[in-house]
């Protein structure tokens, strides 16, 4: 990994701008290739839980992501989708657990960890007196983006915004607002980007545009972390999959093998899937019986990814953490 | 790596002074907007009058009052004024705990490469820059009041930016304590300072005599114990009271710069505010969508839990009508508690000061001749003013007017089931005041009983012309909003407008009563002249009300609620 401190042009790996041509060809649906495990892990999630008052929002959530993949992450209401963005963002401070971005710990490397990160909320709100243009420029300057006057340009024929370009953010359309969060997401080249609902709002152009955006991201050597309720865009967009109820990962995996934990057919969709994981008839039980497989796995071959690491019953119970000191 | 990151990341403070310049050239932009229209020139134009011409009220008041020459500024007043003023300011915060960040700099800074430091020094810098408009304003008060206006200036200046540091210190420790204690202990602890103020206020009342001697009440300051409460107040003083320009600069900018090392140290408190943040800024976020929506005044407070747990009576029955007035009634129910609580407070000093005012002026005349005046003037003027703060007409539901207008009711009838709960708490409370100032006072049955049916008729015709006019030119003031000076001089001139329709409407009245009091036969008989005066002003002013119910409807069903600009 490349010191943050050496200016780097967007190198990518011979096979990832392959996928990234495929992309750029026009196929909204290209899905970029699978990383193997070889590949940098650019997002490890390690033991993450979150409180609000005395409810466990998010119960020792983990797992890794490696360039390239993209982390279908789904879930009922309240699942802890959202928590678990926020905090993996740096919105919220970590109570227990580790995040780290691109090597760095979001905790003891804050900065160096969030210059690596893009974040888009479920309902963006832009500044109400700042136009489009000057969000752009706002962002290009927390970020220190180079020559991003051309980018800022090109993102914005991407989403169809040109026009907008001097429309006030007060004056957007929700889609628009959406539109205008992934153009300043993806100014930077970010090498992990958090999205939560990224496609809520859109017209079916814009639809089109932000997964075509989604998927270069990948193709191109990022890490994608896509929380919907949209099945459908999940199914197709994610190279892994990650279900959540109650603040615990019930599964975390391929499709292939979602169907095959959660026992339904080879051509089940993931919304059969989701129902056959999260409807069973007790969730914990559920949770359990994907835990336990999820663990086994993980032993066999060694690997962080798909581990699933609640609290135990003591750790539960135990005094949380301080939460407050000096960054 | 990210391919377009440059070679340091953003650690210094540039993006925010560019966030801080992007802002401001944004609100200017916005204000040249507003001025496009003809209607924009001219509404800014009242509104900028009358700014101005309060500040010059402020300043040049007293210059006209001391005709040539400055009066010996009170030592005590000054040091008063400042405690005083420090803690209204300080409580207000803990009613705010917390750190509020626009919604925009909470997405999109906190997940930025942005020190939570230069972030909070962002935060208080704009903070400080309102301070400084404040402090213009004070400084201008007091320009004429004390020896120099350096020192008046120069002391606001500092006064302000102080008592922002110290808000916002309270505010955040206050914050992190709540955060920090179960929530039992903050219940017991709210409960405990409720009781301190309520305490405080019985005492303040019920003994007045003891604690506060009328004819000096600046003796209460110089008890040692409010001598030791002013003592850290004491540079700030001397730079309001310094006896030069000199002087005040010499006192002054030292102080400056111990505030500037207070904002240092604020700014770098090592405390992790981000979940402070997140809770303040959704808490202040609901609270300033209710006031786009609903104005500032009792319906855009919040609903409490326990307020929703008890049932609201269906008193005029299942139908539509009754639906409404049942959902109206619910709504002012759950939310104003303490607005109506206050709302009653108000009425109590209003008739309080009434009957101080008829007992003086009527003396042991107290017949209708002489004070039959005082229950007019409190249905009028408390309608008015009740009808402002207890505001649960149309105003509250003008977002969902398309969901209203599917209702099955006509305009009409909707327009005045929406208005009727108004009507009938503001009624109930004016109702029951005159009463009070009745037996009170002891005055005689009639002229109160005249005015308590005039009530109604005149309530439903003020409220009715209020909702007709905000249809007609609808506009919501939120202070603090882009284009609220635009909106503070429509405001100003639609309620003239208003008046002009209420005074014309009561002259009409009077003007027919006075004729029915002339005509009717009997000279010797003073009832029978005083209903009939009174039936025919209430007959006209329940014309006016007709008039304005029907043209509501009417305005109502032609509404087009994207008219809204706030």
């Amino acid at each position: 990994m490349p010191c943050p401190d050496e200016p780097i042009d967007a190198a990518q790996p011979a096979d990832a701008e392959a996928s990234s041509d495929a992309v750029a060809s026009g196929d909204p649906g290209a899905r970029p290739v699978a990383e193997s495990s070889a590949a940098p892990a650019l997002l490890e999630v390690d033991g993450l839980a979150k409180a609000y008052g005395d409810t466990w929002a998010v119960q020792g959530v983990s797992f890794t992501l490696r360039a390239g993949e993209i982390l279908g992450l789904v879930g009922p209401n309240g699942a802890g989708k959202t928590t678990t963005l926020r905090t993996v963002a740096g919105v919220l401070p970590i109570e227990r657990g580790a995040v780290r971005i691109a090597g760095r710990d979001l905790a003891r490397d804050e900065l160096e960890a969030k210059a690596r990160l893009a974040w888009v909320p479920d309902q963006p709100r832009p500044f109400e007196a700042l136009t489009v243009w000057e969000h752009l420029e706002f962002t290009a300057a927390l970020y220190r983006v180079r020559d991003w006057k051309a980018r800022a340009n090109a993102l914005l024929e991407e989403f169809h915004l040109t026009a907008r370009r001097d429309a006030l953010g007060g004056e957007l359309s929700r889609g628009m607002c959406q539109k205008l969060a992934l153009s300043m997401a993806l100014l930077h080249e970010p090498q992990v980007l958090l999205l939560d609902e990224p496609l809520s709002g859109l017209d079916p152009v814009g639809i089109r545009a932000a997964k075509r955006a989604i998927a270069a991201r990948a193709a191109s050597g990022g890490a994608v972390v896509l929380s919907s309720h949209l099945l459908g865009v999940v199914e197709e967009l994610s190279t892994r999959l990650a279900i959540l109820r109650t603040g615990r990962v019930l599964f975390d995996g391929d499709l292939a093998e979602a169907r095959r934990r959660a026992n339904a057919g080879i051509d089940s969709g993931l919304e059969a899937v989701f129902f056959a994981v999260t409807d069973g008839a007790d969730g914990d039980a559920a949770a359990f019986a994907v835990e336990d497989a999820a663990l086994e796995d993980a032993a066999l071959d060694g690997d962080a990814v798909g581990e699933v690491a609640s609290p135990t019953p003591r750790e539960r119970d135990a005094p949380r953490p301080e939460r407050d000191g000096p960054r | 790596m990210n391919g377009r990151v440059d070679a340091t990341y953003a650690r210094g403070a540039a993006p925010l002074v560019l966030l801080a310049t992007l802002k401001l050239k944004g609100f200017v932009r916005g204000q040249l907007r507003r001025l496009r229209t003809p209607t924009g020139v001219l509404f800014a134009f009242v509104g900028l009058g009358l700014a101005a011409s309060w500040i010059a009220s402020l300043a040049l008041g007293q210059w006209a009052a001391m005709a040539g020459g400055r009066d010996d500024v009170s030592p005590e007043l000054v040091r008063a004024a400042l405690v005083l003023f420090t803690l209204v300011s300080v409580f207000a915060q803990l009613g705010q705990r917390g750190l509020y960040l626009q919604p925009a700099e909470l997405d999109m800074l906190l997940s930025a490469p942005v020190s939570r430091a230069r972030l909070f020094g962002h935060r208080l810098a704009c903070g400080l820059s309102r301070a400084i408009v404040g402090a213009l304003l004070l400084g201008a008060a007091g320009a004429f009041r004390l020896p120099t206006a350096t020192g008046a200036f120069l002391g606001a200046t500092c006064l302000t930016i102080g008592i922002t540091l110290l808000g916002q210190t309270v505010s955040l420790g206050a914050a992190q304590l709540e955060h920090r204690l179960p929530g039992a202990v903050v219940g017991l602890l709210g409960k405990l300072a409720a009781l301190v103020v309520v305490g405080a206020l019985f005492v303040l009342f019920a003994a007045p005599i003891d604690l506060i001697q009328l004819d000096d009440p600046l003796a209460l300051t110089r008890e040692p114990w409010f001598r030791a409460l002013a003592l850290p107040f004491e540079p700030l003083a001397g730079v309001l009271l310094a006896p030069s320009a000199s002087d005040a600069l010499v006192r002054g900018l030292p102080l400056l710069g111990l505030l500037a090392v207070a904002f240092e140290l604020l700014r770098r408190w090592p405390f992790d505010w981000r979940e402070i943040a997140v809770a303040t800024t959704s808490r202040m976020g609901a609270r300033l969508d209710r006031a786009r929506r609903l104005g500032t005044g009792a319906s855009s407070t919040g609903v409490s839990r326990w307020a929703a747990r008890r049932r609201v009576p269906w008193l005029f029955g299942r139908g539509p009508v009754g639906a409404v007035f049942w959902r109206k009634s619910a709504s002012i129910l759950r939310r104003a508690r303490v607005t109506l609580l206050f709302a009653g407070l108000t009425l109590t000093v209003g008739v309080g000061a009434l009957l101080s005012v008829t007992g003086q002026l009527g003396g042991e005349d107290l017949t209708a001749s002489n004070v039959g005046w005082a229950p007019l003037f409190l249905v009028v003027f408390g309608s008015v003013y009740l009808s402002a703060g207890l505001r649960f007409d149309l105003r509250e539901e003008v977002d969902r007017i398309g969901e209203l207008k599917a209702w099955p009711l006509s305009s009409r009838g909707l327009f005045a089931a929406l208005l009727l709960p108004q009507v009938a708490v503001v009624g109930s409370f004016l109702g029951l005041g005159c009463a009070v100032f009745a037996v009170l006072g002891d005055l005689p049955l009639a002229p109160v009983l005249a005015c308590l049916v005039f009530l109604p008729a005149f309530l439903i015709g003020w409220v009715a012309t209020d909702n007709l006019f905000f249809l007609l030119w609808p506009v919501r003031v939120v202070p603090g909003a882009d284009g609220a000076l635009q909106d503070v001089g429509r405001a100003s001139v639609l309620f003239l407008c208003r008046g002009l329709v209420a005074s014309v409407a009561l002259a009409l009245a009077g003007g027919g009563g006075a004729l029915a009091w002339w005509l009717t036969p009997g000279p010797d008989d003073a009832l029978a002249r005083l209903v009939a005066g009174a039936a025919v002003a209430v007959a006209v002013t329940s014309g006016w009300g007709a008039l304005a119910l029907t043209l509501g409807g009417r305005v109502l069903a032609r509404f087009d609620p994207s008219r809204l600009e706030a």
